[in-house]
């Protein structure tokens, strides 16, 4: 098996010990470019459930904007895939068990038909999601929920804490969940929680379009996958204490994360953060490791890796030059956690305040140019729909800490230009506003359908 | 031991090219015979075994394809290769704690021999994710007959019961997870009366069950879950003698809107008459002792 890299990034090249102030290290996994004789390889084939909330909040474009995505989706799969589909309001029904994808305009009919009514067992839905896979899950193939909803679960099991762990142990049987969030009333936390858990992908979008990067974008992944359900995990040296950079009202100090798929010619971050004391070793001062799943289901280590700096006095540290590619990611991570607490503020109904610690993050020196416009756009949105913008800061904080980035360093530092993002693959692609589409897609003749994403 | 799952571990032929069954052709007994073998040495439990009932009834509950009429004795039927699959399937999975419309569903929807074999491959051993979703017998609780409380919930009932501040109102619900209104001691006492007169009666104790869910049945502020469970019990009772009877699996009942019972019955048992009696006198008997 091709190798991938573990890459140690510190933001100086040196620490100083019992320092008032953590030093930050960027740690990369990257994978290597796909071999020649794999890049005409397929994908695995795809076990797919597609989870379709039908309670009667949806009805109008929610349920319109589903019904068009998960055809399309449809579409798109491949004749070695399965899908099933299941749709739910305080009912769960399966409108279609598992079934190779032969014949694509009898599904279409069969998920155009269904209807919004009822309230919402989200819980109920997932589950027969999963049951429906359950059964049929093999290493060589790839089982994936993908949840649709506008709303708050209030039939079945309510309890989110329950409901991750229940998603949890799913991902951890082989069966992944990814959600997307549709509308302005659906719980962002659920919903993210869920696909964190899960080990997929959360999304949200108002649009068919909306929706549609989200699903291409999430089977570009899966078609490109070198690795997948790729934890990291640090441990402190002696007198160091390290932690993750990221969520920590979520996870509080946490030590091991869930950093998804990672695909051919990319790499997955993370942002160790260290507090060294009096008594640290400069060439132990934390060890990395990471454990992932191969493409076969095979699961692999990498790790120990040590972070080792050479210690400097206050006056050789200060003038330590940074390197910029890394100061942008280290911001970017540093940025992901003060949204989280700005979306806490907002939460609160605090919304001046929330105003004013963006402001005060603009003043930052060491933002990307991504990062900055992400930082104005969500500012101007909490003036303009508080409910979006915190919408917008949940999935776009998730984002910057677990999207794939390019396998070079200096993606990270360079000026932000959408038009030039087209040229990534499309899950290196950095957006904005998560919950938009780049480029809406122009219409396709008269059939609900439209284009299907390549899946 | 030799399970079916270490076998199926080893590099072996597939289980549908064991089957040897091109030429078979039998009747209901004949194919029970069959497939019960055939799972047992594959490695399969002896809870796996059918019997001629049992595939009358899958027969009769849409899991089984119609079997050919015998050419020479009209009356006769004929179950061959496609009926083996599907039975040989519907067995595998019933025991791995797959509801009946799931089963019928998936043969429903795979009616044909390679496809069959395909599924019977693909499922012989349950997958991890399966084990954590589908409640399999293992993972089943043993449930008595009847669901009692423990010893201080009862004593909390007695105390309700004679409790002169609420002399109207028996709540179970903390105990038998009702969620219907609280019924009051005059129509609690009325429906142990029911269930003694059912245990006292001399014709079918399950046809006086069955008169008894129907009253309850018409009572107007059911839940659909209450509904649903006392349609399960109409559908497990035999409707008069000499009935094929209706089997589930593992039913929650409510036997009265007050009160909820646990059966277990085994969709391989047909419940006698001196059964059912020995079902309603336990469960009459656990009510007149411990709650009046």
């Amino acid at each position: 098996m091709n190798q991938p890299k573990i890459e140690i990034l510190p933001l100086k090249k040196g620490f100083l010990r019992a320092a008032s102030d953590a030093t930050h290290v960027l740690v990369r996994l990257v994978a290597p470019a796909k071999p020649a004789d794999l890049s005409e390889t397929p994908r695995a084939p795809l076990d797919l459930a597609l989870v379709i909330d039908r309670s009667s909040s949806m009805s109008g474009l929610p349920i319109a904007a589903a019904l068009e995505s998960a055809v399309r989706i449809v579409r798109g799969l491949r004749d070695d895939d399965r899908v099933t589909i299941v749709a739910f309001d305080d009912h769960i029904e399966v409108v279609q068990s598992l079934i190779a994808v032969t014949d694509r305009e009898a599904l279409a009919l069969r998920i155009n038909a269904i209807d919004a009514r009822g309230s919402t067992n989200l819980f109920g839905g997932w589950e027969e999601g999963v049951k429906q896979l359950a059964p049929f899950t093999r290493k060589d193939r790839i089982a994936r929920v993908i949840l649709l909803s506008d709303g708050q679960a209030n039939q079945g099991l309510l309890n989110e804490q329950e409901i991750f762990a229940q998603v949890a142990k799913a991902a951890g049987a082989g069966i992944t969940t990814s959600t997307v969030g549709l509308g302005h009333g659906f719980n962002e936390s659920l919903m993210t929680g869920m696909a964190n858990a899960g080990e997929g992908v959360a999304n949200f979008g108002q649009t068919a379009d909306d929706l549609d990067e989200a699903f291409e974008e999430q089977f570009a992944i899966i078609s490109n996958s070198f690795l997948r359900q790729v934890k990291v995990s640090v441990q402190g040296g002696s007198d160091v204490q390290a932690r993750l950079v990221g969520e920590i009202l979520e996870e509080g100090i946490a030590r091991s994360r869930k950093l998804g798929t990672l695909p051919w010619n990319a790499s997955l971050v993370a942002v160790v953060e260290l507090k060294i004391g009096a008594s640290a070793k400069g060439d132990a001062l934390a060890a990395l490791n990471f454990e992932a799943l191969t493409k076969d289901g095979e699961t692999v280590k990498f790790g120990p890796e040590l972070i080792a700096l050479p210690e400097t006095d206050l006056a050789a540290f200060s003038v330590l030059p940074v390197d910029p590619s890394v100061a942008a990611a280290v911001g970017e991570a540093i940025v992901s956690e003060k949204i989280e607490f700005i979306e806490a503020l907002a939460r609160q109904g605090k919304l001046v305040e929330a105003k004013k610690e963006f402001e005060e993050l603009l003043k930052r020196s060491d933002l990307s140019d991504w990062a900055k416009q992400k930082v104005e756009y969500l500012k101007q949105l909490l003036d303009e729909d508080a409910i979006m913008a915190i919408k917008e800061m949940r999935y776009g904080r998730t984002r910057m800490l677990r999207q794939s980035k390019a396998a070079m360093m200096r993606d990270f530092d360079t000026q932000f230009c959408a038009a030039s993002e087209d040229m990534k693959e499309i899950y290196l692609q950095k957006k904005v506003a998560s919950g938009v589409a780049r480029k809406p897609k122009p219409p396709q003749g008269g059939t609900a359908g439209g284009q299907a994403p390549q899946v | 031991m030799l399970t079916a799952e270490c076998l199926y571990s080893q590099p072996m032929l597939k289980i549908s090219a064991q089957l040897n069954d091109e030429e078979f052709l039998g009747t209901a007994e004949d194919l029970a015979a069959f497939v019960s073998d055939k799972l047992a040495s594959l490695g399969f439990g002896d809870r796996h075994r059918s019997t001629e009932r049992l595939v009358r009834f899958y027969a009769y509950e849409g899991l089984l394809s119609k079997p050919e009429r015998a050419p020479d004795d009209r009356r006769k039927a004929n179950f061959g290769p496609l009926q083996v699959r599907q039975l040989l399937l519907a067995r595998l999975l019933a025991e791995r704690g797959w509801d009946l419309d799931r089963i019928r569903t998936l043969l429903h929807e795979n009616r044909i021999i390679a496809q069959l074999n395909k599924l019977i491959d693909e499922l012989a051993t349950p997958t991890e994710a399966e084990k954590l979703f589908f409640r399999t017998r293992g993972s089943e609780q043993v449930s008595p007959m009847l669901s009692e409380p423990d010893a201080r919930s009862m004593k909390e009932i007695r105390t309700r019961l004679h409790s002169r501040s609420q002399p109207e109102m028996l709540d179970c619900s903390p105990f038998f997870g009702s969620s219907s209104p609280r019924p009051s001691r005059k129509t609690s006492y009325s429906t142990v009366q029911q269930l003694k007169q059912i245990a006292d009666s001399e014709d079918s104790p399950a046809e006086a069950l069955r008169l008894m869910i129907k009253k309850e049945m018409a009572r107007d502020d059911l839940s659909p879950a209450a509904r649903n469970l006392f349609e399960q019990l109409l559908a497990f009772n035999p409707t008069s003698q000499g009935d094929e009877p209706k089997t589930e699996r593992w039913t929650k009942l409510r036997l009265a809107h007050w009160c909820e019972a646990h059966f277990n019955i085994d969709s391989r048992i047909t419940p006698t008459k001196e059964e059912l009696q020995r079902i309603v006198d336990n469960f009459s008997k656990a009510l007149m002792n411990k709650y009046l």
